[in-house]
């Protein structure tokens, strides 16, 4: 049989590395076999492509060294990076927060667990480690780490010598060039031949080929240059409509901070693509990074009509359910993601949590058992916190302090555990520790106002007002709308001008 | 993922690893028969065509497959690369089968003969004519090309982009494909008398045939396509439905996009997957003419979608490479399946869900009264952790299992410019047949001492084993050193994945950083030291030190550039050690006590050794040291506050340049430049001092262990209580740490001030919070002095050391009893040391990424209820005025 024909059948069953294999053997035969060299070119890419709309987070040093910001303190509902200011959102009592300062989610994409910090300097400080990393460019770090070909070693040095290449014969060539340049962004992730390749290849097919201008605004986009690929997505966008454009320039939308425009680009989007579900699943993630959780909802379940097994949809609806205390609305969508085969333990545990709120109380045990012999490391924290709150429901204090020490033990920052934790040592009258666990949860989670609650009113029931008093005010910094607070404020403050 | 299951009804497997391809499997009838009945027609790459008529079983039984199903196996000389079938011989209205070889395509008639008797019919598949190709072909397509009706003709596309059309028997003409590159799929609408590929340009392409056929002669025109689309990526397949002539659908699997066109090229719908698709079928419902699409994920589902809507998704039990649609004995829509190793599987949507099922954990049930007295039992076990009485219990049982030997060497060697000194340690298991595993070993030597490698891991232990360290001083000279002890922590977990720790200590010689030198008449600081019993010679003491010019009374030490002298009185039970300086006293006094303790009880004296000093404190010496300490340490924490400034200017000056390049218009960079070129030699400057100012820290940090060691030895020997010594060792440790925000001096003031208050009946709590950095060093000079005395003044007037009951203190061992201690009030001492700790966990934690598909609901709102209703009882308890109470 021809080779080129096995090679070809290969890539098509997705074998690639044999596909290479094959490709490099035509090739050591004929080394100008342009065909082949195309092929071996796409198998390459394709080994190591990932979706990278899907794959995005946002390095340091785009969030900081960002010159494109147009409000330092943007109004109220219009910027993704103070969701707490929007009107009827959900609030930090009905629905915890992330360290994001914004509502847990539904699932875990990138960027929905990155904190942002308040300085570079803070965020350059924490150590970096292979569970928190955080890169600090995404152009680089990210998406080498994701899949890249530099852990491949490839015997007899790299496929393509990018330095040696001549782009300009290439990107006169239009059938090579677009190979090619797809090999220079996924395989070699070299940003900078890549736009090289794109300028001079887009000026060859005298601006007419969209599929440049969107490659051009991929470059333009990992490169920092928000504007310029927002142009190169609007002139592609006139030329020819395709899905893909649309949520790229949403996401430009989105990294200018601007997430009203992203909207926008997406509902036209829409119009064009009806009940496209990645537009729609975009739409639906704005407005939850908005903390407009009903639009958000409304969106997922639009998603959930036109497909039915959309995991995240699913996930979110459910979670929407539980913190609106529906708790057995909440288990109807988590059940199905269980009857659709998923086998893990964050669905285990939310199981559980549903069903304990359900009163479903014999079924919430075996769910937590589940969710402990299935736990990675990383959840094992949140189980146990998780079994401490309902052993706390029960009522087994005892149950709950030797949970939430195991959740500790698991995830010794975790600081929901040490405030819980504080709680019970408070009501076994142990005021020194209490207070201790409460300073602890406060210093690891700022973002929580309950250990600063609890400390606070601690240290006003010790006659600590100084203490009290400067506490509650950090509390009502995380939760301004927090009524015991404000109350044990103004309780301070006329205690004070009376003296 | 999904919820239901396609369940198989007829299944089976071609041959093994004879190579399969989407193009491998067709689904048609053969012969007279047409399209009503499908035979399913399966072609390796090995050459083997098969014919199979599944007989389905009726659905209540297990899937089956008899050997009748498959009417004919053949094996062809080359390997088969597509399969056609179509009316391919001219004269015949029957359905004939077209195959595909690398340099031919030939065509095949399948011959049935009733059989008369039971053994069924016999058929075969006849050779009909052969067309030799001159190129390596690739694809293959029939129909009905230039509209004729009742015939197929064929057209052939080569590896290379040339297409050759056969009218039946005869070779017509053949045409190149423009920018072609790579072979695509290729299909014939016959609608609009089109072929429609997709090209190296990721465009599709329509070419009329009559386009084809009148271009040909004239090579050198270029082939102009009716219509393209420009659809962005690679399409793996393309297929054609048509419902009624006017309304046909072209449909595009791409590598990451569904696209529907309409015949004149425009787009209908497109749908983008998340998934990475491995083929299609799709087709239109008779009645409705509703366009459904079937697609097989690499994932192993297959999705039916009508348009871009979701309608059904089934779990495969293959990986299917072809998926096509049949009607089997009356059955519309039944679902071929072929997988890349050859299963063939006829499939149906089963409508019960196939529901998972999680496996059940328990497998054997509980005994509740067992289960009770575990319980009851861990629960004491944790109780007691808690009180911290019985820490010990655990580490008795792992000596059991483990012996733990360390040999330190007693002759230091000379490597380099430095000296070194040889620990072994010997592990030796008591029990060979449970092996240990995890054992990790950890040597620690108190700064400047380093313990080079400081652990050692083996996986598995089962037999005695030896692991040795060097020690080595590094970066300081000998006369910084304050102890010579090593602690050797042995971690390791039992057979029964039980964790267990073991320590030891050792002592390392005193000639790893002492040399004999001749003795120094006089110096600045003096200790005496008063024993009961008469002198004892000195080179008794101080074998290892035998050298000339030390005499019975005399003998004099150096460390580093200084030089201790030890002198026994020959009257009186005296003795005194001397130097210039006051850092290596504290070493050689301890060495001296300790020396003297050990010949008592050698000599069998045990009842009546004492050994007192009386010298005062060298409480003036311990403050200069502190004084230092805190001077560097502010040069540290002036300098990084520095740095720190220096590199947010830097940063702004980076980000200001990058606006600059950023804009479309050069602008001048008004110095920018020099500016960041300034601010960068500025840091490094910066970073040269802190350098030094570090080591300058370092070198203060031991001197101040050493004059802390010096302090413990002398209220030692003044004989306070026992438990007032222990507190105070532990509220100012020897040992000097420096962590960002939190020094010794931090940490020794708020422990001091808890002593105090203590010691004075107040409440302890009401102290200082202990987190708070301290300023002033008077108040801590006036806070050590007065709790100096207080030690001094408990001290019994006539108090000795009985030297049976006390071996000398090692100062690593007491910080750790420390550690454990529950007589130390718990609450301040809480928060200093877990406070710190916690903010650098706090900085492990920031960024947790979860790679998993669903978040955790922390319900963290919970306890905020919880805590209301506590409150809530508590106030109408009490009825105060202030509703926040909580006891």
């Amino acid at each position: 049989m021809d080779l080129i024909f096995l090679a070809l059948s290969l890539y098509k069953k997705r074998q690639f590395e044999e596909c290479v294999k094959t490709c490099t053997e035509l090739l050591d035969k004929n080394p100008f076999d342009q065909a082949v060299w195309v092929l071996k070119m796409k198998a390459l890419t394709e080994q190591l492509y990932v979706d990278d709309l899907e794959a995005e987070e946002e390095g340091i040093a785009e969030a900081f060294m960002d010159n494109e910001t147009i409000a330092e303190s943007a109004r109220p509902g219009t910027s993704l990076k103070n969701p707490g200011t929007s009107q009827g959102g959900s609030t930090q009592g009905y629905r915890p927060w992330t360290q994001t300062g914004r509502p847990v989610s539904g699932v875990v994409r990138p960027g929905t667990q990155t904190a942002r910090p308040g300085t570079m300097e803070q965020a350059l400080r924490t150590p970096r480690t292979s569970k928190t990393a955080r890169p600090s460019t995404s152009q680089s770090a990210r998406t080498i780490r994701l899949g890249t070909a530099s852990m491949l070693s490839e015997p007899g040095g790299p496929f393509i010598q990018l330095s040696r290449i001549n782009l300009g014969n290439y990107a006169a060539k239009p059938s090579l060039a677009k190979p090619l340049f797809l090999y220079i962004l996924y395989h070699e992730n070299s940003i900078r031949h890549a736009l090289q390749l794109a300028v001079l290849a887009t000026q060859a097919c005298e601006f007419k080929d969209w599929w440049w201008k969107v490659q051009l605004g991929k470059c333009y986009y990992s490169l920092g240059l928000m504007r310029e690929a927002e142009q190169q997505f609007r002139s592609a966008l006139r030329q020819h409509q395709c899905i893909e454009t649309f949520l790229r320039l949403g996401r430009v939308y989105i990294r200018l901070d601007q997430p009203l425009s992203a909207l926008d680009v997406c509902r036209t989007g829409l119009e064009y693509f009806p009940k496209e579900i990645t537009l729609l699943t975009e739409i639906a993630r704005i407005f939850e990074g908005l903390n407009n959780m009903t639009m958000s909802v409304k969106y997922y379940r639009e998603i959930v009509t036109e497909d039915s097994t959309n995991v995240e949809a699913i996930a979110c609806i459910g979670m929407h359910h539980f913190y609106t205390d529906q708790p057995e609305m909440a288990l109807r969508f988590y059940r199905r993601l269980l009857q659709m085969g998923l086998y893990n333990a964050e669905l285990f545990n939310n199981l559980g949590l549903c069903c304990f709120y359900a009163q479903q109380y014999d079924m919430t045990l075996s769910c937590f058992q589940h969710a402990l012999s299935l736990a990675k490391e990383d959840d094992v924290a949140d189980i146990w916190y998780n079994i401490g709150l309902i052993a706390i429901g029960v009522g087994d204090t005892r149950l709950a302090g030797q949970c939430l020490r195991l959740a500790i033990s698991a995830d010794s920052s975790h600081a929901p555990a040490y405030n819980n934790l504080g709680v019970l040592e408070l009501r076994r009258g142990r005021v020194n520790e209490a207070r201790a666990f409460f300073q602890a949860a406060a210093s690891l989670a700022p973002y929580l106002f309950e250990p600063y609650f609890n400390h606070a009113a601690l240290s006003n029931k010790l006659g600590d007002l100084q203490a009290s008093y400067i506490v509650i005010q950090k509390s009502l910094e995380a939760y301004p709308s927090h009524i015991p607070s404000q109350e044990l404020l103004h309780a301070l403050e006329k205690h004070f001008t009376f003296i | 993922m999904s919820l239901f299951k396609a369940r198989e009804w007829w299944g089976t497997t071609c041959g093994q690893d004879e190579g399969f391809d989407q193009a491998s499997l067709c689904v048609s009838g053969l012969g007279s028969s047409g399209n009503e009945t499908s035979m399913v027609i399966v072609g390796s790459h090995a050459g083997t065509v098969r014919v199979f008529c599944p007989n389905l079983p009726p659905a209540s039984e297990a899937p089956g497959y008899k050997p009748s199903d498959l009417l004919i196996e053949a094996t062809l000389p080359h390997p088969i690369l597509h399969l056609q079938v179509g009316r391919f011989i001219s004269g015949s209205q029957q359905f004939h089968l077209a195959v595909l070889h690398p340099r031919s395509v030939a065509i095949y008639s399948l011959v049935i003969r009733g059989g008369n008797t039971d053994h069924g019919d016999q058929s075969a598949l006849v050779f009909v004519y052969e067309h030799q190709l001159r190129r390596s072909a690739y694809s293959l397509v029939a129909g009905p090309f230039g509209g004729v009706k009742g015939r197929d003709f064929i057209c052939v596309q080569s590896l290379d982009g040339m297409l050759s059309f056969y009218e039946q028997e005869s070779f017509v003409f053949s045409r190149q494909l423009p920018n072609f590159l790579l072979p695509g799929p290729l299909i014939f609408v016959p609608s609009t008398d089109a072929f429609v590929t997709c090209n190296s340009l990721l465009h599709i392409d329509s070419f009329r045939y009559q386009v084809l056929a009148d271009t040909r002669e004239d090579a050198n025109k270029q082939l102009t396509p009716e219509w393209s689309l420009n659809i962005g990526e690679s399409a793996l397949d393309i297929a054609c439905v048509s419902h009624s002539p006017s309304e046909v659908d072209i449909l595009v699997l791409g590598e990451h996009n569904l696209f529907c066109l309409r015949d004149h090229g425009t787009l209908k719908f497109m749908r983008r997957f998340e998934f990475h698709p491995r083929c299609f079928h799709s087709y239109r419902t008779a009645p409705e003419g509703l366009l459904m699409t079937l697609i097989a994920t690499d994932t192993g589902t297959l999705l039916v979608q009508n348009s871009t809507t979701l309608k059904w998704s089934a779990q495969l039990s293959i990986s299917p490479i072809a998926i096509a649609r049949a009607s089997l004995q009356g059955v519309d829509g039944v679902i071929v399946l072929l997988s890349e190793t050859g299963e063939l599987q006829c499939c149906y949507l089963g409508t019960e869900p196939s529901l998972f099922v999680a496996p059940s954990i328990e497998p054997k049930p509980i005994d509740y009264q067992e289960a009770e007295r575990e319980l009851n039992y861990l629960g004491s076990v944790i109780r007691a952790f808690n009180d911290n009485s019985s820490v010990l219990m655990a580490n008795t049982a792992a000596e059991r299992e483990l012996t733990v030997n360390v040999k330190p060497g007693q002759h230091p060697e000379t490597r380099g410019d430095s000296d070194v000194c040889y620990v072994a340690v010997n592990l030796a298991p008591h029990s060979a047949h449970a092996p240990l595993t995890k054992v990790q070993v950890t040597l620690v030597a108190k700064a400047p001492l380093v313990v080079d490698p400081p652990t050692h891991t083996i996986h598995s232990l089962s037999e005695a084993y030896q692991v040795a360290s060097y020690v080595v001083l590094k970066n300081a000279t000998a006369e910084f050193v304050c102890s010579l002890e090593v602690s050797i922590m042995v971690s390791y977990m039992t057979a029964s994945g039980i964790p267990r720790v073991l320590h030891s200590n050792c002592q390392l010689p005193l000639r790893l950083v002492a040399r004999p030198s001749p003795p120094g008449k006089e110096a600045e600081i003096k200790l005496t030291f008063n024993t009961n019993v008469p002198v004892v010679n000195l080179l008794e003491l101080f074998p290892e030190f035998n050298v000339s010019g030390a005499g019975a009374n005399i003998i004099g030490f150096s460390l580093g550039s200084t030089v201790v002298t030890l002198i026994a009185a020959k009257m009186s039970t005296r003795y005194r050690v001397q130097s210039d300086s006051l850092f290596p006293l504290a070493l050689l006094s301890k060495q001296l006590v300790y020396r003297l303790q050990r010949f008592s009880k050698n000599a069998d004296q045990k009842s009546s050794f004492k050994i007192t000093s009386s010298s005062p404190l060298p409480v003036e010496l311990l403050f200069s040291c502190i004084e230092s300490h805190m001077g560097s340490r502010k040069d540290v924490s002036d300098l990084r506050d520095d740095l720190g400034q220096l590199s947010v200017q830097f940063r702004a000056i980076e980000r200001r340049l990058l606006t600059k390049m950023k804009d479309k218009k050069p602008v001048p960079l008004n110095q920018l430049d020099t500016l960041l070129y300034a601010t960068q030699n500025e840091i490094i400057s910066t970073s040269h001092k802190l350098e030094k100012s570090l080591k300058a820290l370092g070198k203060s940090q031991y001197s101040l262990a050493c004059a802390v060691e010096l302090i413990h030895l002398m209220l030692l020997l003044s004989d306070p209580p026992p438990q007032d010594l222990k507190t105070f060792q532990a509220a100012m440790p020897s040992i000097v740490t420096d962590s960002d925000d939190q020094s010794w001096e931090d940490v020794t003031f708020a422990s001091l001030q808890f002593i105090l208050n203590s010691h004075q009946k107040r409440d302890p709590l009401t102290a200082a919070p202990a987190n708070e950095p301290l300023v002033d060093f008077s108040n801590l000079k006036s806070l050590i002095n007065s709790v100096l005395s207080i030690m001094t003044a408990d001290s019994h007037a006539t108090g000795t050391i009985d030297a049976e009951g006390r071996k000398p203190i090692s100062p690593i061992h007491e910080s750790e009893e420390v550690e454990e201690e529950p007589s130390v009030p718990a609450g301040s001492r809480l928060a200093e040391t877990r406070v710190p700790s916690a903010n650098l966990l706090q900085r492990n934690r920031l960024l947790p990424s979860r790679p998993t598909a669903d978040a955790v609901p922390q319900n963290t709102s919970e306890v905020e209820s919880s805590l209301a209703k506590l409150t809530v009882s508590a106030a109408s308890k009490q009825n105060s005025e202030d509703e926040v109470l909580w006891i």
